[in-house]
Order: C-alpha cells, then structure tokens, then sequence
C-alpha cells in the first residue's frame, strides 16, 4: 500500500532531533493530542517526517454548508483524495453541487474508504450503496423520498453490510423490505418528521406505525405520531421530542431503558409511562414540560421514585415536587438546568433543598444566578465539574470567588457566544468545529475523536 | 501487621529501587510479570530499557496516582495542559525536555497508560500554537524542505487554511 512504503522511506531519515528519539506511535500519540486543522497546517511544514506522519491517523469530518462555488469544493475533495486523508464523515448542505463534484466524489471511494458517515444530498443519491464501510447514514435532509430510493435503501444488505446508524425521514420507515432489509442490523435509528418552514404552515406529522428493527438498542423519534403497538425490545436508548404518542406496550420495552428523553407535545400522553418499569434508568431528561405534565407524572409515579437509580437527570422548566425529589435520589450524581425557563429563585429554592450529596457535575448555564449561589456550591463536597457559565448577572469578583473552589473543572464565563468569537482568539483556537459562513463558500471540518 | 510487599527494580544503569508492590502495579509490564513469576518474598525486576533517572521519576508518579487515580486528558487539547492536570502533575511536569522525552519511552515500555497520556500531552502542549519554525528550534529538528516544496505544501493545505 502506497501509505506503508512512504513509511519506509521515511525511517531512512537521520536527523539529530530530541524528538528522533521516539518512536513513530509515540509521535503519533503526541499529535493524537492536536487538532488536526493545525496538524495538517502547521505538523506538516516542521519536516518531512512529520509531514507524513501529521496525514497518518488523522481523521477528518468534512463539512460543506451552503457551498455555492463547486470549483471550491471540488478543489478540497480533490486535495482530500491526494493526500489520503481518512474522512470519517462527509456531509454536503443543501445547496446542489455540480455534475463535476458528483463525478469526483464517486471517484473518490477509494480515498474515503474508511468513511464511516455520511450526509449526502439528492444528487449524491446513486452512490450511497458504494461505501460499504458505512456505519452511519444521515439522510434526513436529503429529501430523498421516492418510493423506489426508500425501497433500495432498506433492502441494502448486501452493499451496505456495516451500516448500523440511520437517520431517515418516516417514507424510508415505511418501505416494504425483504431477504435483503438492513432493519436487522440497525442498532440506532433516528425517525425525523418534516421541518416546517415557518409556523404559519403546519404540516400534518408522519404516522409511525411500524418499527420492527430486532436489534435496535437506540431510538429516537422526532416531530411524529407513534402508532405503534410496542417498540423494539431491548432498547437501551429512547427519545420522544415533539411527538404525539400512543404506544400500547411500554411495560417490557422500559424494563431496558437506561436513557429516556422526553418533550412531548400532549400532555396526556404522558400516560404511557404508567405502565412502566424504569427500574435499570440512569439518565432521564425532560424538557419543555408544562406543570400540568409534571402533576401527572407525579401522580404516574407517586412514591415508586424512591426506587429509580437514576444518575443523571436534565430538565428546563417549572419546578415541581416531582423534580425536588429526582434530585433528592442518593445515586444523582449529574444536573443540568442549563438554558431553562425556571427562575433563579427556584434554582436557588432547589440546590437549597435538595441534599445532592453525591452530586459531581452541575451544569446551570443561563440560569441568570449571581452571588446566592456561591454557599450552596460551597457545600456541594463531591462537586468535580460546575458549568455556571453564562449566567450574565454574575459580578466578576463572584467569578473570581467561584474558580477558587476545589473542582476540577470551572467554567463560570459571562460573556456570550458571539462576543467570544470576536475577542477570544485562544477561545476559537479550542473549539473542534470550524465553520465560516461566507456567500460563496463554507466548509466545516470537525475533530474525530480517535 | 504484615508488611506491604514490595518489589525491587533494576534499571538500565543498574541502579535499584525498591518499590511497593501495590505501587508498581500500575505498570502493565511489571503487572504481567509479577503474574507470571513466582511468589519471592521481595522479586527483582530488571528494566533494561529505562535508566535510574526517569524510572525514579515514573515510580514517583505511581506512588502518587496508585492512590490518587489520574483524570482523563481530553483530544484534542482544548487549551494548554495546565488547564486540566492537577498541581500535583504540573509539579511533576517540571522536568527538562530530554527528561520528558525519556519519561514517554519509559511510560510506553512499563505500559503506563496515565503517565504516557501526561506526557505526550504535555509534549503537545508545548508545539499548540506554534509555527513550524518555533518547533523546529524547539526539538533541534532539521528542515529537510526546499523552499518549493514547503510552498507547495503550504498550497496544497490551502482549502484547509480557508476554513
């Protein structure tokens, strides 16, 4: 392989520098620890050794957004096919690209063999089958809807053997699949119902009636109505976010769950939970629910929350008893109220009363807390990581109080988002996800994670 | 009370030290033989790669994490290192460079993943945000380019700069 070879000529090389000493894999750990935009701009020019080794193991997320100028993206894709560069994931926006662009991407199969995701777009349609390394598949954007790409794409077996990952729009659900259907090896599957553009127009929810998939381990449904008798025994993973629900079944499927998240659009359907038994849930998550939702559930549960083992609970609204008691559970050892519509009082009511002896990350961004917070964090003795950023009315000299503590990790920061971009030049240079959104061309590339 | 076991290792430049066995168990290496070696009352291990120097440094390390696990170093560094070790670390990271150089050989070969996870992000640390020619004189590497090829490279890397 061309890759090796290189390698070869490589350790032909006899320089006298402290870094010579070490072997290539130690070197490669060491680079493990940079990003790869400045592996790629800055590992490359020290030396040639390094210029390869810079290449080797990178793994790169390629992302373009908005990309009108195909001469640009075909310019990059034509650069990530020369230099070898293992791309995890390839995800094109919404934008058309050119004949050309289609013509180089099939060509590049071989260089992108290790593509694990990918996000086409309708025109990128024909050569999804030919990636047979594929793990993930995000097509939800794609508008990818005819019956006969749904019907091929659910009975890809055979071409698409590692595929395990779907995110597909409630058409491809519903399409009828035979000896060769991938539903039996799917082990996450993403059901998205159709944006609406603007709230004038609501669109009618897609009816999700049938989720045969014998391995499923993570589900997550969105923007739909589930019809459904039952879901997918074995379930470790479910999300319910903006859909109208009416499961039959719960009581077997819930016995698995170790993650539920919650956002349901009805208040009523709350119920499906009373036939429940989250006995094995360690991470719960409700957001967007009104007090109605949260007397209901109290009433679902009453004292049964004594038993939950639970260790991780985020909710964003309205404080209730339900909630106090959640975060009274021995083993919670994760909170997050970040960005909620719960006041500052109620979140200084709740860490007030709430022992959270266990408690070892709080996240309460944006939760408009200043000074009356300090003691109470003060008492948190297990605390290891404390996210309070955000929350603007805070002084700097309660800050300053705050990154005194003995936690590991502080970030109590103020500012927000779009002043940090523009004045924090080592911010920027810690985030992992670079995108420009210019007119003409944008391109993202994120860090994957070895 | 029984006495703590220990184990007593030799270096590379036949110095001995005597550790608790405890202790040492943190390295892979000195684990697997420790398993596959009889039950002597104090076994000597011979580590014919690493010298007293760095070996003293790495059972110093192990005294202190064997109690006091080592929190994980995010990848890809989000800002210097300092940022996520704790002071016991930074003090430990006080070393020259060869030192550091030899610790990572020494965490490799022990199998040591925590302390090998320190210093090759420590060593990171020290090139983010440098420019090549910083690092170059930093390690004493050599620039083995011509000035066409580091244009060419830079050209090359251009999609990647415009992101």
């Amino acid at each position: 392989m061309k890759i090796y070879k290189k390698m070869s000529d490589l350790l032909m090389f006899h320089s006298h520098d402290l870094t010579d000493q070490l072997p290539t894999e130690m070197l490669l750990e060491i680079f493990s620890f940079l990003h790869s935009k400045f592996r790629l701009l800055t590992l490359s020019l020290v030396c040639k050794k390094w210029k390869f080794l810079s290449l080797t193991k990178t793994k790169f997320n390629v992302e373009f957004k908005g990309a009108k100028s195909s001469t640009f993206i075909n310019n990059a894709l034509f650069e990530i096919d020369r230099q070898q560069l293992l791309v995890d994931k390839l995800e094109f926006g919404e934008n058309p690209v050119s004949q050309a662009t289609l013509e180089i991407v099939e060509n590049l199969r071989t260089s992108l063999q290790y593509l694990k995701c990918l996000v086409p777009i309708d025109e990128l349609r024909f050569i999804i089958n030919q990636f047979s390394n594929l793990k993930s598949l995000d097509i939800r954007r794609s508008k990818l809807s005819d019956n006969s790409i749904c019907h091929e794409l659910m009975n890809s077996k055979l071409s698409l053997p590692n595929l395990v990952e779907l995110k597909i729009e409630n058409e491809f659900n519903n399409a009828k699949t035979g000896d060769h259907s991938i539903k039996a090896q799917l082990v996450s599957l993403t059901i998205d119902g159709p944006k609406t553009y603007g709230r004038m127009f609501k669109i009618r929810k897609p009816v999700v009636a049938n989720l045969e998939y014998p391995n499923l381990k993570k589900l997550e449904l969105i923007d739909v109505v589930i019809e459904s008798r039952t879901l997918p025994i074995g379930l470790k993973s479910l999300a319910l976010i903006g859909c109208d629900v009416n499961f039959i079944e719960f009581e077997r499927v819930s016995e698995s769950l170790e993650k539920l998240e919650i956002n349901l659009v009805t208040t009523d359907d709350v119920n499906f939970l009373q036939k429940s038994n989250l006995k094995n849930l360690k991470k719960l998550k409700i957001t967007n629910q009104d007090l109605t939702f949260w007397e209901k559930l109290e009433k679902v549960y009453q004292d049964e929350w004594k038993a939950f083992t639970l260790t991780s609970f985020t909710f964003d609204r309205n404080y209730s008893k339900t909630v106090k008691k959640l975060c009274n559970l021995d083993l919670l050892t994760s909170l997050d109220i970040s960005n909620g519509k719960i006041s500052s009082n109620d979140v200084i009511d709740l860490l007030n009363e709430c022992e959270m002896k266990n408690l070892t990350k709080l996240k309460a961004q944006n939760c408009s807390l200043s000074q009356e917070v300090i003691p109470i964090i003060e008492k948190m003795k297990s605390l290891k990581y404390l996210d309070l950023s955000l929350n603007s009315s805070m002084k700097d000299s309660e800050r300053e109080i705050i990154c005194g503590m003995e936690i590991d990790y502080i970030d109590c920061g103020g500012k927000n988002f779009d002043e940090m971009k523009e004045t924090n030049v080592e911010f920027l240079d810690s985030l992992s996800n670079i995108s420009i959104f210019e007119p003409r061309k944008s391109i993202e590339i994120l860090e994957t994670k070895n | 009370m029984s006495e703590t076991k220990q184990v007593e290792l030799t270096s590379k430049d036949k110095v001995s030290f005597k550790v608790d066995r405890d202790v040492i168990l943190m390295s892979g290496l000195v684990k697997d033989m420790l398993e596959e070696g009889d039950e002597d009352e104090t076994p000597i291990i011979p580590i014919p790669n690493v010298d007293s120097k760095p070996l003293q440094k790495v059972i110093e390390y192990c005294q202190y994490h064997h109690k006091e696990p080592a929190q994980e170093i995010e990848k890809p560094l989000k800002g210097k290192i300092e940022d996520v070790i704790c002071d016991w670390d930074k003090k430990f990271l006080e070393i020259d460079q060869s030192l550091l150089i030899e610790l990572i050989m020494a965490a490799n070969y022990l199998n040591i993943k925590d302390l090998l996870d320190l210093t090759c992000a420590k060593v990171a640390s020290m090139i983010k945000g440098k420019s090549p020619e910083q690092i170059r004189e930093m390690f004493g590497i050599e620039n083995d380019f011509t000035p066409e090829e580091e244009a060419k490279i830079r050209e090359e890397n251009k999609w990647c700069e415009e992101a």
